[in-house]
């Protein structure tokens, strides 16, 4: 117990008193390469490259490079190492990359291994720039402008986010990174308002603990990243709704009562996507000239109540979702918070056709009346960065989880048509959703894993049939198992979901996902009711697949990279983002790969070179690639060595 | 079930800007009556033209009404069905110099509108499309330097520490683009300083980042084709980085030379070329009071006072594991603070763990610094009790949040860290509080309205509008609410014409022990367009008042400010409660 008559403050500060670490052998590994234009193969001086593995927890080191595009690391150890490379103006490089975004490898060391002619690859990236005016003529300025890129993703075609710029002074933007491809470029307003009252109470809430100010304000962040308040100019009172003025983009003036705004336009001045022209970019292009003119549009007010399964709903997050392109990440026309009885107006609505979505998930606890927060204020001249650590400080156990929240998941899809009036009186009603639930089971010799370590191996489920809005904030926490190895998930909207195993449990991998006897974890589940019989096996006997790549000339074939995927059909799309049946790894530089874990099966293995056959995801690809690709079978525990010779390009 | 286990960590990290306006209270909701407002927007030039598309801002003084609307394609704009109240106004527009009504100049502070019930104003505002600084970074080999952060910076008075600084203006996207290209728009005329720095985040621990030599490239070659068994030679890497410059390309601001900006004034060719420099590790380890290494979070902090621009770049956080080990690399050499805090585990399942906190100077040499030892002490408690004397019912208290916030120091680096949990019974205490000199209130801003901080003690002295040294548990904490508010009003009369300068009154503590940044015994109102003014929520006390012209946002923070407007003051006393009504002639 600190005594209170004084507590005498001395910092002891004592130089070389704490011997060096006493490491193993002196590493003395050594990585010598260069970096090249991909295109023109000319070396790139002032690249960064940056070497990742066989370090302690440290900062791994960067090397910039030389005139000629010379990099030099030394005192490597024997280990696993990742080089990647970056410069303003490129496309990011790395270490076994041959198209950009393509795949990159591994570089193992051997103790004292001298390695020379490594060779990094960069592209020059294109960038689309244009301006955006207003109906006068004059430049908009502060609005953002996308750019969004087809790719395939997750086992199927999906438009996602590739940059963003905002326009300066002049009205002018200019979104740079972008690899070749073909590109929508959108101008896109999302309307986001609250309740005036909620408005208010989030004004006063710093410096209060008061629950209710609390949650409207998480919910409140995971809307919009900042506050509203009337009065300033970010925020802007239409009858008893408070809008955001994001980015102090100028909107239009509101007249005879009515809002309005700027809405989204898809290049070249359409509505939307479908009818868009892409910008075909290809390595380094600059295109220039992709420009926007806003013209204001009169909106419609959408106003109803929420009601959940034990009366209305306060403070859930209502949203808008323009109805189209279910493989475009969704895009909100209008968004806001319900107040205190449910009560909901959404504001700034153009014509058309929507959806309007609400989706509650269990929250994490906000932090309770009693946690002790610690608040650290670091003030350097007139800067201030403040720390807050709320719970235990470094020094203390970690604890566990939390526990799987039992709250229930609701949601609503209901279909809203917008023409020239009001939409008001709208009565949503919001649903539970389902979760699953069911128990892991051991199939080995080993140990089973303690409670603590099955605590935290997290089960989620991974949606395969909606492309999520790029930020979207409101992502569910994770399932976990208890102390008994008994398992759930918070409940999730309905939909088709991969059950995900993650975490890391020694000695064991993740056999296989089943419920009633159907393996769940590479066919999605159709979840619209709850689901409790569902058996997570782990085995200590995982599969494991290897052997050589080689060229036609017989000499290893180190720019190989080995896919797998499976031989029935149904397993070539909405395999998610972490599949475990479609797999790939970039050959070492002796020609030799390793696949580890593949679930039991029937599997075509090909070799290919990923400049002469890129979405090789794709089930068109997969195709062609079946015909020349070797099958294997995999039984439980199997060890199967499989040589390969690489296809060339003409698969295509 | 022990709070300690179940509660997640969560580390949030707030970079707190200088706060000029602090929100002071709370609104009741929709206040409304039946004046009107209609205004229009102009630019400033000789043939006025309507700026269409401004944001307009209406707040009343004291704030009960705020509200917001766009002008349309005449500059016009409306505020309807407003309660009889003094209003400022203002027109924002991005890229343009917020222009406020009543202003002798665009960019400068306006007055206030007296606004009767049922009655109708006519104003009008004037604005002006801001100035542009634009240029390239590159680096020395004439490339775009990756992980460079550009500012633009104009001296004036730190809300934080009440002196005349560099602070960042303007809008930019703060890095450069892929071209080395920055565009830093909406400049009011004036003064400018740009400088460039890492983008590096204090949270993210620096990287080690050498430029490959010639000789390291040859060396290397030959030794990757020699057969034999003999290690490489040790080819020095020196680590290096950038550090902050100034345009045109100097480390000392005291060297660089100001732009200076024409009213909308377009700048390109503010170009930068930047060097790397040599930069160290420091590195060591954490223990506890017995010697032991421990588990903490450890912040490195640049320490030079002469520098009037220090920023968040100076700070470099990381966290020691439980073998107490921390580095820090890309450190350029030169004097230091270094800080930490850890925790040592609960001696019972149900006590609080003890909080230790430590801090010493570090000269950092260009050798570096290895073996550094922190050795933590065990920090400090505060405890004490809060409560509430009025008639009306009072606030309930647990829903309150105490704060005990270290002093700001004019120059160089603070360093505090302290423990709290919410009030209960009245009860509060903080753990872990490193010894410093603190001041003592509720809340983050302040308790909800109409309830005031009246008096906050700790050992026995006044804490809430003094700093008070804590070099030992304090027992004695007393934080008291009030719901009695004072208030003074009057109006700015003239015997001549003078009285059109003097824009703003100043209500300055007599006694200058207060006169210190941020001490709520120095407030100012703005003179409204028929000379009165009004101070809401005026601390009971001895006060001096005195009318101003041009005065810069924060100056009265400054003593020699406050001292130059002493001479012609009135002496005024306010009482708890107190709505005092005091008219100052002027000239006469």
């Amino acid at each position: 117990m600190v005594a209170a008559i004084g507590v005498l403050w001395t910092v002891a500060l004592v130089s070389q008193s704490v011997p060096a670490p006493t490491g193993p052998t002196r590493a003395a590994g050594l990585v010598v390469g260069r970096v090249v234009d991909g295109s023109t193969n000319r070396p790139i001086a002032g690249a960064i490259v940056s070497i990742l593995g066989g370090f302690g927890p440290g900062s791994p080191p960067r090397a910039m490079t030389n005139a000629g595009g010379y990099f030099v690391f030394r005192k490597l150890a024997k280990g696993s190492y990742s080089l990647a490379a970056t410069r303003p103006g490129y496309i990011d490089g790395a270490y076994g990359r041959r198209r950009p975004g393509g795949g990159a490898a591994a570089l193992q060391l051997e103790d004292g291994e001298r390695v020379s002619g490594l060779v990094i690859a960069m592209w020059r990236q294109a960038t689309i720039g244009g301006t955006v005016s207003d109906e006068a003529g004059e430049p908009v300025i502060g609005a953002q402008v996308t750019a969004y890129q087809r790719r395939f993703a997750g086992g199927r075609y999906r438009t996602v986010q590739a940059g963003t710029a905002m326009t300066d002074d002049r009205g002018v933007y200019r979104i740079a990174a972008l690899p070749p491809g073909d590109y929508l470029v959108a101008f896109i307003w999302k309307e986001v308002s609250m309740p005036a009252a909620t408005a208010e109470l989030l004004r006063t809430a710093p410096s209060t603990n008061d629950p209710k100010a609390q949650e409207a304000l998480r919910e409140r962040f995971m809307l919009a990243p900042s506050l509203a308040i009337p009065g300033s100019s970010s925020a802007m009172q239409v009858g008893s709704s408070v809008r955001d003025l994001p980015f102090d983009m100028p909107v239009p003036p509101s007249a005879d009562d009515s809002v309005y705004i700027y809405p989204s336009q898809f290049y070249p001045g359409v509505p939307s996507p479908a009818r868009s022209t892409a910008v075909v970019l290809a390595s380094g292009q600059e295109r220039a000239g992709v420009d926007f003119t806003l013209t204001p549009v009169k909106t419609a007010r959408v106003s109803g109540t929420l009601v959940g399964p034990t009366g209305p709903v306060a403070n859930a997050a209502v949203r808008l979702v323009a109805t189209g392109d279910e493989s475009f990440p969704e895009l909100d026309a209008s968004a806001t918070l319900t107040g205190d009885a449910g009560e909901f107006t959404l504001l700034g609505v153009p014509p058309g056709q929507y959806t309007l979505k609400v989706l509650r998930t269990p929250r994490p606890p906000i932090a309770p009346p009693n946690t002790t927060t610690t608040m650290t204020q670091i003030q350097v001249g007139s800067s201030m960065v403040m720390t807050t650590t709320t719970g235990p400080l470094p020094g203390g156990t970690l604890p566990p989880p939390t526990p799987v929240s039992d709250e229930p998941t609701l949601f609503t899809d209901t279909p809203v048509n917008v023409g020239n009036r009001d939409v008001t009186d709208v009565m949503v009603t919001l649903q539970r959703g389902p979760r699953i639930a069911g128990r892991f089971d051991f199939d080995g010799t080993h140990d089973r894993p303690d409670a603590r370590a099955l605590m935290r191996v997290p089960v989620t489920l991974d949606r395969v049939d909606v492309t999520p809005a790029p930020n979207a904030r409101a992502a569910g926490l994770p399932g976990h198992a208890d102390e008994t190895g008994a398992f759930k998930t918070p409940a999730v909207a309905p939909g088709r979901y991969l059950v995900r195993v993650g975490g890391i449990l020694p000695d064991w991998s993740l056999k296989s996902v089943t419920v009633d006897g159907r393996d769940v974890s590479e066919s999605p589940l159709d979840l619209r009711a709850d689901v409790n019989t569902v058996v997570i096996t782990f085995t200590d006997r995982p599969t494991k697949l290897n052997g050589v790549v080689r060229t036609t000339e017989g000499s290893a074939d180190a720019d190989a990279v080995v896919v797998v995927f499976p031989v029935d059909q149904s397993g070539w799309a909405d395999y998610g983002y972490n599949p475990r049946r479609v797999r790939s790894t970039h050959a070492a530089r002796n020609g030799s790969y390793t696949i580890a874990g593949l679930p039991p099966g029937d599997y075509y293995v090909a070799a290919i070179h990923e400049d002469t056959t890129p979405q090789w995801q794709e089930p068109r690809v997969m195709e062609d690639l079946a015909r020349g690709a070797t099958q294997v079978r995999l039984g439980d525990g199997d060890t199967r060595s499989q040589d390969l010779k690489a296809v060339t390009g003409a698969s295509r | 079930m022990n709070r300690r286990s179940t509660a997640l960590l969560s580390v949030s990290l707030s970079l707190a800007a200088p706060v000029h306006a602090q929100v002071r209270d709370a609104r009741p909701l929709a206040a409304t009556g039946t004046g009107t407002i209609i205004g229009t927007v102009v630019t400033g030039d000789a043939q006025p033209r309507p700026v269409r598309r401004a944001v307009v801002t209406l707040n009343s003084v004291p704030s009960l009404v705020g509200r917001t609307t766009v002008t349309d394609d005449e500059g016009r704009f409306t505020f309807a069905g407003l309660p009889e109240a003094r209003y400022s106004l203002a027109a924002t527009k991005r890229g343009w110099v917020t222009g406020s009504y009543g202003a002798s100049a665009i960019g400068r502070p306006g007055r206030t509108l007296p606004l009767a019930a049922g009655s109708r104003a006519s104003v009008t505002i004037r604005m002006a499309a801001g100035a542009v600084i634009a240029g390239t970074i590159v680096d020395q080999f004439g490339q775009p330097l990756a992980g460079a952060r550009l500012r633009v910076m104009k001296y004036g008075y730190s809300a934080l520490t009440g002196d005349r600084r560099l602070n960042q203006v303007g809008f930019s996207s703060s890095e450069p683009d892929d071209r080395g290209a920055y565009r830093v728009y909406g400049l009011a005329p004036g003064d400018y300083y740009v400088s460039v720095t890492s983008n590096a985040t204090p949270l993210a621990s620096g990287r080690d980042l050498h430029l490959t030599s010639d000789v390291d490239v040859e060396d290397a070659l030959q030794a990757a084709q020699r057969a034999d068994t003999t290690p490489p030679a040790d080819v020095a890497q020196p680590n290096v980085g950038f550090a902050q410059i100034f345009y045109p390309g100097t480390a000392a601001v005291a060297q660089a030379t100001p732009i200076t900006l024409r009213a909308g004034e377009e700048r390109t060719g503010v170009d930068f070329l930047v060097s790397y420099s040599p930069t160290v590790h420091v590195e060591g380890t954490v223990t506890s009071p017995a010697g032991m290494p421990v588990a903490a979070r450890v912040s490195l902090v640049a320490n030079d006072p002469t520098s009037p621009s220090m920023g968040i770049e100076s700070i470099h956080s990381t966290t020691a594991s439980v073998d107490g080990r921390f580095a820090f690399s890309e450190i350029a050499p030169g004097p230091y603070v270094l800080s930490a805090h850890g925790s040592l585990p609960p001696e019972a399942p149900d006590t609080r763990p003890q909080v230790l906190t430590g801090t010493t100077d570090l000269d950092v040499t260009p050798d570096g610094a290895n073996g550094v030892v922190l050795a933590l002490q065990p920090g400090l408690t505060v405890s004490g009790v809060l409560r509430y004397e009025g008639a009306a019912a009072g606030p309930n208290l647990s829903s309150l949040r105490v704060s005990l916030a270290a002093e700001q120091s004019g120059s160089g680096v603070t360093i505090s860290t302290a423990s709290g949990t919410t009030v209960k019974d009245g009860q509060f205490t903080f753990t872990g509080v490193s010894p410093g000199r603190y001041r003592l209130s509720v809340g983050q801003t302040v308790p909800p309205a109409p309830w005031r901080v009246r008096s906050a003690t700790m050992l026995g002295q006044d804490a809430l509008d003094l700093a008070v040294e804590v070099r030992q548990n304090v027992a004695d904490a007393a934080i008291t609410l009030s719901d009695q508010l004072s208030a003074l009003t009057g109006r700015l009369e003239s015997a001549g014409a003078g009285a059109a300068a003097s824009d703003t009154m100043v209500l300055f503590s007599t006694d200058r022990a207060h006169w210190r940044p941020q001490s709520r015994r120095i407030m100012t109102s703005r003179v409204a367009t028929d000379g009165s003014f009004a101070f809401a929520d005026v601390p009971p006390g001895d006060y001096q008042l005195a009318p101003a012209e041009d005065v810069e946002p924060g100056e009265w923070f400054d003593p020699a400010f406050l001292q130059r407007l002493s001479p012609a003051a009135i002496h005024v006393t306010i009482a708890e409660g107190e709505n005092k009504v005091q008219n100052v002639r002027l000239g006469g």
